[in-house]
């Protein structure tokens, strides 16, 4: 603070430097506690990125752990990159040491993953990284509409219900809450086909009208990403793009009916246990207007544990959405992956199961990292 | 200490424990959406106890089996002879609804269960000794949980061959760690505590500090999640037997119920909702089971926690 003396005495060169130094002071310990904070978030990532690893190993390891349960000449369509291999296993058995104990064969089996070799999928008749590739656009789409829009609606809802508390408003998002996390995602998804497609005779399941697919395959309507609401927009063809988006909508409903629960009731709970803090009743003796108390001071830190589960709901989308692909024919990876398990297509469930892991470490990596960004009371502990 | 007075139709004596117990009883009364929880639940129970008298299995076949009264794929409405009509394949729709609720508790109460007692033996264990056999095993649960509990069951289930056992089998496999968890980190915390010290100091045994001392303290939480549970293992149960991985064709098992009507959903030739049946009535029963154990859990939780219980 400065003092009003140091400023009425300007005598002597002296206190204007001690004048100088007040004012300066707070600027120097900020920039020190810069310096400080960017330390820690260094030293946290690195502490993070380090405990990634054992955790990215174990991953791999309970993946081979399974595949340990089928017997060799099964395991050996793991290994295979090409269907001529199919015809002599006893050679990929010998070369791939699946006879070796079996550390050496983890050894085998992770230098082939690292190298991108997931095994060859026997219902799709393609390498299971290519079957991944191929599909992950479809996945992707639906995940970028999906995502957002859950997390937006989980947001406001659980917001108005904290604020509205034990009022209609309250009871009656509450209560949709509770049905939606205990909707069947599955049965969800017949119930609105059937009323959609079955009564009204729109929103047909798969990603495009068959006049559209043909459109794509005739080569008139070039695929740059594979997200076809994304590609008829760079074609600069509205009729697909409306296509595209019509058979999002049942998915995408699906989806966030589901998923809208679990954000909301974490919102709401965060949104009141900051609302009944003494910063929040401070900042109402203050004469601060409701809105601002609401949207600039409680929501603002009742977002903190949202963002876990923002990031780890994204991450199950983008890893696949089994349920909800095989319903609505929606072909991405989820829908590959259900397929391959009911015909027992070892690789490909395994590949699809590995890669899931992974997705979901690295998920829960950023989010921990944001966390760290966020609150400094995590980098600090 | 200070006397709380207890409001409400239930009145406890002087006895702390009756006392407790009317103070559950009354907050579990003002609370609409408890008693249906518990309504609900009461109600699958009673389904799943009388199933044999409810709906007769036909002597000498597997009870679980659903009867079949023709061979013709298309379903037959509800009317007199079959309450609830026929799914495809003319399986009894009503029959095989009463057996799939044993079929759902099967799952649930046995996943569950083992769930629970591997999580107490691991998760003390964990908490108890703590030091490397803590951190290994804690290693072991970071990894499962690491994964979708969907994706890892299925996995599972592929590697042990189709069925409701191997389905059964996975959602265990899945689902101990969340159970070692809380395990765990009730012990760190109950260990902490004075009473622990003291039963130390007068040189109790760590089997009887762990078994009279620290675990009847972790029971509460235990229970709140088991009952929030037994809805999401016979909701992933379903989704895996829907998908096909589970029983063979014709098994009382209301998601692969479910997925017979698949091919019906567009109904008939100008009556889009002719089999409306075979879709709406396993599938309400299922969501309803699911919903009564989640707000008989939550029931539980608001008054088991003492955090918010008294707000």
């Amino acid at each position: 603070m400065i003092s009003g003396k140091a400023i009425r005495s300007p005598a002597n060169i002296l206190p204007f430097f001690f004048y100088l130094s007040k004012i300066a002071n707070p600027y120097i310990r900020v920039g020190l506690q810069g310096v400080r904070m960017v330390n820690n978030i260094k030293t946290y990532v690195a502490r993070r990125l380090i405990l990634l690893l054992p955790t990215v190993l174990g991953v791999t390891i309970l993946i081979f752990a399974v595949a340990q349960l089928f017997d060799p000449v099964q395991r050996a369509s793991l290994y295979i990159r090409d269907p001529k291999q199919l015809r002599s296993i006893d050679e990929v058995i010998e070369k791939y040491g699946l006879n070796q104990p079996i550390y050496l064969q983890y050894f085998s089996w992770f230098s082939q993953v690292l190298q991108g070799n997931l095994g060859w999928s026997q219902s799709l008749h393609m390498q299971v990284i290519d079957a991944i590739i191929t599909r992950f656009p479809a996945t992707l789409e639906l995940a970028l509409y999906a995502a957002p829009i859950t997390i937006f609606l989980g947001i406001r809802l659980g917001k108005l219900s904290a604020v509205k508390k034990d009022t209609l408003i309250d009871h009656l998002t509450r209560a949709f809450a509770i049905v939606g996390w205990s909707l069947p995602a599955f049965w969800l998804g017949i119930v609105l086909l059937a009323f959609f497609y079955g009564g009204l005779g729109i929103f047909a399941p798969g990603r495009l009208s068959p006049w559209a697919d043909v459109l794509i395959t005739t080569g008139e309507f070039r695929v740059y990403t594979g997200l076809y609401t994304l590609d008829a927009i760079l074609n600069l063809n509205g009729a697909v793009f409306l296509d595209a988006l019509s058979h999002l909508i049942l998915p995408v409903t699906t989806l966030t009916i589901i998923n809208v629960a679990l954000i909301m009731r974490i919102m709401r709970s965060s949104m009141l246990e900051q609302l009944g803090k003494t910063y929040i009743i401070a900042a109402r003796a203050r004469g601060l207007d409701d809105k601002k108390v609401i949207d600039k001071h409680a929501a603002k830190n009742a977002l903190i544990p949202v963002i876990t589960l923002s990031g780890l709901l994204t991450a199950g989308m983008l890893s696949g959405m089994v349920i909800t692909e095989t319903i609505f024919e929606f072909k991405g990876i989820g829908y590959f992956a259900a397929h391959a398990a009911t015909q027992l297509d070892i690789p490909a469930v395994l590949g699809f199961a590995l890669l899931t892991g992974i997705i979901f470490v690295i998920a829960n990596l950023i989010v921990d990292l944001l966390y760290a960004y966020i609150d400094p009371r995590i980098r600090l502990a | 200490m200070k006397m709380v007075k207890v409001k409400g139709r239930f009145r406890g004596g002087e006895s702390p424990r009756i006392r407790e117990l009317a103070f559950i009883l009354n907050r579990i009364r003002r609370s609409p959406l408890s008693i249906a929880g518990i309504i609900m639940v009461l109600f699958f129970t009673f389904i799943a106890i009388f199933a044999p008298v409810l709906a007769h299995p036909q002597p000498n076949r597997d009870p679980y089996m659903m009867p079949r009264y023709g061979f013709s794929p298309i379903p037959r409405p509800p009317g007199p002879d079959f309450l609830f009509g026929t799914t495809e394949g003319q399986y009894d729709l009503y029959y095989g609804i009463i057996w799939g609720t044993r079929t759902a508790y099967r799952i649930g109460v046995l996943v569950v269960a083992v769930s629970m007692i591997l999580g107490i033996v691991i998760g003390s264990i964990a908490g108890y000794y703590e030091g490397v056999i803590d951190e290994v095993l804690m290693r072991i649960t970071d990894i499962i949980l690491a994964f979708p509990a969907l994706i890892l069951a299925m996995a599972f289930v592929v590697a042990f061959g189709r069925g409701l056992d191997s389905i059964t089998f996975a959602l265990i496999l899945v689902w101990w760690p969340s159970y070692a968890r809380l395990v765990r980190g009730e012990v760190l915390k109950i260990t902490a505590e004075d009473f622990v010290e003291a039963a130390k100091a007068i040189g109790c045994s760590d089997f009887r500090i762990m078994v009279r001392h620290v675990l009847p303290n972790t029971i509460f939480p235990l229970i709140v999640m088991a009952s929030l549970d037994i809805g999401s293992v016979v909701l992933t149960a379903a989704a895996l037997s829907f998908l096909g991985l589970g029983a063979p064709t014709g098994y009382a098992d209301w998601g692969q119920i479910i997925s017979l009507s698949r091919n019906w959903i567009t109904g008939a030739p100008g009556n889009p909702f002719a089999y409306w049946h075979t879709y709406i009535i396993p599938g309400v029963f299922l969501f309803l089971f699911v919903m009564g154990w989640n707000l008989l859990g939550d029931a539980l939780r608001d008054v088991f926690d003492p955090m918010i219980r008294r707000r």
